[in-house]
């Protein structure tokens, strides 16, 4: 069949074309030589258009649990802080700390152990790597204690309040129960703050102290948080609240009735205001999809 | 390849520069210059049609047809190009065969198998046409032999082909029979002309001959007919029958009809020479002469003459097919035969025109022909005949057999001394040589000395043959180059060591200032500096203190334990420099070289151990930080994999890269200070000894030579169009006159040596690549062997042993004698 010959530019000689002779409807098939441009758009093509195909609803209280579990992390952060000041102001005892530290770390060790799944490392070879990074700490303590001491205090203010941001960023807040240990990165972001942080410190004690406690709360305590909340999420609730009563005490003091409000505000319009603005936002949301979009493989299960 | 066309030069220049020989420059005809030609060319033959305007005519002149318009245009279907080099040139740069460089050793080569194609058929129809129809009568005419009056001559020359000739020679007043004589006289003896020791295999003697005449009345079957009106006009050439035999009635018309068609009917090309005089060492070239020698010639790095090699070798290998594998005539490599044709006329034409000239005074009575050629050849060869010269060749072979016993006892002990110099006990430790430059000096001029003997007995070897042979030429320039520079380098060196024995109490204050001020106090406060936050930078004050005192200790160690026992005999130092002046200007600066290089042993130790230290923990940071982000490096892939790692080790490393993080500026400042210390000091060396390879390399004879007479450094050959003829007379053949000249050496080719030395130390000390390696603490190597392979590039790569010189020298003296003995005879037979 010969066609006629369409100009694409112009509307013009396509609809006089279009009086002459009457033709088929348009088709969605490339592979068809059909008598229209390329540029040819037909009505029906807006016809498939789907809108927030994809969009969940969420409910305020769930929303407000799960941030729990940021909360208890940046508790975590905020406790470190605290103990950090406590021991650079020299108001405490650091020693007092680490040991608190341990046998927090201890009783979860055996909680752990106790309740917890079948474990993939032995008891002796974590009581080696204990002692291992205990006595690296003992030797490196008095290295570390003179590392920053030509450089001011307000750069290494500045690079541990980076690496904190950062260590929040990247740590891991999953839920569902997983038996590797927490992503390297913000581990060894905390780490590092914290050792920084540790070079501030004037006597040996202090800083090996410090580091201790800093390993307990970096290394081990997000292991154990994770796998308590895939455990039993009650649990989860009960210790962040516990974590909470304790920044709570340790902001008093550390900064007064001042630096306790603004804390508690924020961590309280974390919880609650947050979640209900994310919901309030949700009208905004508009997603299109359509046939133009790439084809989604469909995967059986298997 | 460089291929301009210049209109208002008119030259056909061909000259292969330097030893690379992909670099040929052709200087082609402008494009008007070539079209005429060929229509000169076309016209008096009138029947036979060239295609002018055919696809491969000139006109359409490119870069990539240039080889097609030369085959195909006036100048025959010569190749200009030696072989190799137009494979290699042509089929990478015209045809579509490319080599690439890929990665850092592989070559690509690529085909464009239209172009080829194109070629292929271009190049066969070329063939074809041009084996059908030779297109010009080439004849090369010496300027310089033309007879003093236009009596009528014999021309003698080679006859390569029925349409290429080269004259050699022109006899005046001789006729051609007895020319013809001689020449095959001179073949019929008992020893031939061409088989005598300095001529054998130089030429072909079936093709010298008797090949024309000037100024003969008479009609003769010879192929040249010349006309000349006076000793500077252009020779003109005339069909087979003498002007004046030939009919005036019909003029143009009859001559078409009666020549047109015959072959012998082609226009002339004169090509004009000036024959080489070899006596003087001038010769014709179409290479570059060499000054290094064959195998040193690519002084080039091991990696590119590995690299060059393996190029070529593939584009060898790719080229091996049927595409390109047209057989080469012996057209097309005819230009060395000419070349060497040329470079032999003057020589041969002398002999011819002693022989004649002997042949005819002595009288004809009682000798036949061939004795009074014998005997005239014997004269000739015998050049010294009085008692003299016997008893001063007596007196030189006694001198000659003391030489020799001195020569060999010189010999065993510089064998000795060499022996201990390169001694190396394991491959990893360095020889002597490569430690010290004075030894190195030493092993140079003792190598040279051992190398002297044999280049001169190889040397009169040839002078006794026969001038005209010109590979021993290049030998000559480097023998005589480097006697002088040696000669140069004593004279400079009296000088210098005069200065430094008059100055000697100057020297010795300040080499003591340098030891006190630069190399003790200097370092010291550097280092005090450091200690103390340089500039403001924050280091860390324990480590700084440490690394501190450790240099310190090794400053004070070295100079205040060691240098003050060295101290003393400074004085008799610096005099041993200044006497050491008296054998050359080398050695002082060799010993202050090494001097140099002792003094500052102490900043080199700090240096090596701060590298190591920087170098160990740069290395440390790396994997720790690999590790601080949870990846690994994998070595069997060669990638960076993640990785999980245990807690411990985690908690661990990241405490270390903390640490390591905050102690690397005080490792690197440190490393640097002594980085460019050790710097200065290298380029305080390098400085002094580049003024030893200028003084042991540069090439003053040659540069001599060149300014006196350039003929003797050819760099190549050149065509220069010096007039087309206009067609007058009746029977006079169209002619085209063109002068071949040599080109000159260039100075920058004399160079080249030097500029391939500046390339290389450009390459290894001012990348990327050595800053990268400063910056990380690695060990930056001094390749000494590198850097001095231009010093030895005149030297053979292994030098003759004993026994090679002791046989050379007793063949020589055996040759001496037997002279000494024929002088004997022939005083004697008087």
């Amino acid at each position: 069949m010969d066609y006629t010959r369409f100009t694409t530019r112009s509307g013009e000689s396509y609809k006089m074309d279009s009086a002459v002779m009457p033709r088929r409807p348009w088709r969605k098939l490339l592979w068809v030589h059909q008598p229209y441009p390329d540029n040819y758009v037909d009505a029906s093509f807006l016809s498939q258009l789907k809108r927030n195909l994809h969009v969940q609803q969420y409910s305020f209280w769930a929303l407000s649990s799960d941030s729990t579990v940021i909360i208890s992390h940046v508790y975590s952060v905020a406790i470190f802080v605290c103990v950090f000041v406590a021991i650079y102001k020299d108001k405490y005892n650091p020693a007092w700390f680490a040991s608190i530290g341990s046998i927090c770390t201890l009783v979860g060790y055996f909680a752990w152990d106790g309740l917890g799944e079948e474990n993939t490392t032995s008891r002796t070879a974590t009581a080696k790597s204990a002692i291992l990074i205990v006595s690296t700490l003992l030797g490196l303590s008095p290295v570390l204690k003179s590392l920053t001491q030509s450089t001011s205090s307000d750069s290494i203010w500045a690079i541990s309040f980076w690496l904190f941001v950062l260590n929040i960023f990247f740590h891991d807040y999953s839920i569902g129960s997983k038996k590797t240990f927490p992503p390297t990165l913000s581990t060894n972001l905390a780490i590092a703050a914290a050792t920084v942080l540790a070079s501030r410190l004037s006597t040996t004690l202090s800083v090996f102290s410090f580091l201790l406690f800093s390993i307990e709360l970096f290394g081990l305590f997000p292991i154990f948080s994770r796998w308590l909340r895939s455990y039993s999420f009650v649990a989860h609730l009960i210790l962040t609240s516990i974590l909470a009563v304790v920044t709570e005490v340790g902001m008093f003091y550390i900064g007064g009735w001042w630096a306790l409000g603004v804390w508690s505000v924020a961590i309280l319009s974390a919880v609650f205001v947050a979640p209900g603005w994310l919901i309030a936002l949700q009208k905004y949301k508009n997603e299109i999809q359509g046939p133009w979009d790439p084809a989604k493989p469909v995967l059986r299960s298997r | 390849m460089d291929h301009d066309i210049d209109g208002s030069q008119n030259k056909l220049g061909i000259r292969g520069e330097n030893r690379r020989r992909s670099n040929f420059h052709i200087h082609l005809p402008s494009t008007p210059s070539i079209t005429t030609l060929t229509r000169g060319g076309t016209s008096i033959s009138g029947a036979r049609s060239v295609p002018v305007s055919s696809a491969n005519s000139p006109t359409e002149e490119n870069g990539k047809s240039f080889y097609l318009s030369l085959r195909n245009s006036q100048y025959g279907r010569q190749q200009y190009i030696p072989e190799h080099t137009r494979r290699d040139v042509f089929l990478e740069k015209n045809i579509g065969l490319h080599s690439y460089k890929v990665g850092k050793r592989r070559t690509k080569v690529i085909y464009k198998y239209d172009e080829i194609f194109k070629y292929r058929e271009r190049v066969r129809a070329t063939i074809k046409q041009s084996a059908a129809h030779p297109s010009v009568t080439r004849v090369f005419w010496p300027t310089d032999c033309v007879p003093q009056s236009l009596e009528p001559s014999v021309l003698v020359g080679f006859r390569n082909s029925r349409s290429d000739y080269v004259v050699i020679a022109i006899f005046p007043g001789i006729n051609i029979t007895r020319m013809a004589d001689t020449l095959r006289g001179l073949e019929t003896l008992e020893q031939p002309l061409s088989e005598t020791a300095g001529l054998k295999g130089a030429y072909d003697p079936s093709k010298l001959a008797v090949i024309g005449t000037v100024n003969f009345k008479s009609k003769h079957g010879l192929p040249l007919v010349v006309e000349m009106s006076s000793r500077v006009a252009r020779p003109r050439f005339y069909t087979q029958e003498a002007p004046t035999a030939v009919h005036k009635l019909n003029g143009h018309a009859k001559l078409n009809g009666e020549y047109g068609m015959e072959s012998r009917a082609m226009p002339f090309q004169v090509i004009f020479y000036e024959r080489p005089l070899p006596r003087r060492l001038q010769y014709f070239s179409f290479m570059p002469i060499t000054l290094e020698l064959a195998d040193r010639s690519s002084f080039n790095a091991d990696e590119d003459r590995k690299k060059l090699r393996s190029r070529r070798v593939l584009v060898d290998q790719m080229t091996k097919d049927t595409i390109f594998g047209f057989p080469q005539t012996d057209e097309e490599n005819c230009i060395n035969n000419w070349i060497n044709e040329i470079n032999l006329s003057h020589e041969l034409g002398t002999l011819l025109e002693n022989a004649v000239s002997l042949a005819a005074v002595l009288p004809s009575e009682s000798h036949s022909l061939k004795d009074r050629i014998v005997i005239g050849t014997k004269l000739l060869f015998s050049k010294t005949k009085n008692l003299l010269s016997f008893l001063w060749s007596l007196l030189a072979m006694a001198v000659m057999w003391i030489l020799i016993g001195g020569l060999m006892l010189y010999r065993v002990a510089s064998e000795a001394v060499l022996m201990i110099i390169e001694w190396q006990p394991k491959s990893s430790i360095p020889a002597l040589k490569d430690i010290s430059a004075t030894i190195q000096q030493l092993d140079l001029r003792l190598q040279q000395a051992c190398y002297w003997p044999i280049q001169y007995i190889t040397l009169r070897n040839q002078k006794s043959n026969l001038f005209s042979n010109t590979t021993f030429h290049p030998e000559y320039i480097r023998f005589y180059n480097s006697l002088w520079l040696v000669a140069n380098d004593i004279i400079i060196g009296a000088a210098v060591g005069a200065y430094i024995i008059d100055n000697r109490d100057y020297i010795v204050s300040f080499v003591d200032y340098c030891i006190n001020e630069i190399l003790t106090t200097g370092l010291r406060r550097t280092i005090e500096w450091l200690m103390d936050w340089p500039g403001g930078l924050k280091l860390n004050n324990e480590l700084a203190a440490f690394f501190g005192e450790l240099f310190l200790w090794v400053i004070e160690f070295w100079g205040g334990r060691y240098l003050r026992i060295f101290k003393p005999y400074l004085p008799d130092i610096v005099y041993l420099i200044g006497l050491s002046g008296f054998v050359g200007a080398t050695f002082p600066i060799a010993l202050i070289a090494d001097l140099i290089s002792f003094l500052t042993i102490q900043i080199y130790c700090c240096y090596l151990a701060s590298a190591r230290i920087c170098n160990w923990q740069l290395t440390v940071l790396l994997s720790l930080f690999h590790l601080f982000r949870g990846k690994r490096r994998n070595v069997l892939r060669n990638r960076i994999d993640s990785c999980d790692y245990d807690l411990d080790q985690l908690l661990i490393g990241t405490l270390l890269f903390t640490l390591l993080t905050f102690l690397l500026p005080t490792v690197l400042v440190f490393y640097l200070t002594f980085a460019c210390a050790r710097l200065g000091i290298i380029i305080i060396n390098a400085m002094l000894e580049s003024s030893l390879a200028l003084l042991n390399h540069f090439p003053l004879f040659a540069i001599m030579l060149r300014l006196k007479d350039s003929k003797r450094l050819p760099g190549g050959i050149e065509f220069d169009l010096v007039e087309e003829s206009a067609i007058g007379e009746e029977n006079c053949m169209d002619t085209v006159y063109i002068r071949l000249k040599p080109i000159a050496l260039p100075v920058t080719a004399m160079f080249q040596q030097y500029f391939l030395l500046s390339k290389r130390i450009q390459r290894h000390y001012l990348s990327l690549r050595v800053i990268a390696l400063l910056l990380t603490g690695q060990f930056v190597p001094i390749q000494r062997s590198r850097l001095y392979s231009l010093q030895y590039s005149m030297l053979p790569e292994n030098r003759y042993g004993i026994w090679e010189l002791w046989f050379r020298l007793h063949v020589f003296s055996v040759t001496v004698r037997a002279e000494v003995k024929e002088k004997f005879a022939l005083i004697t037979s008087r």
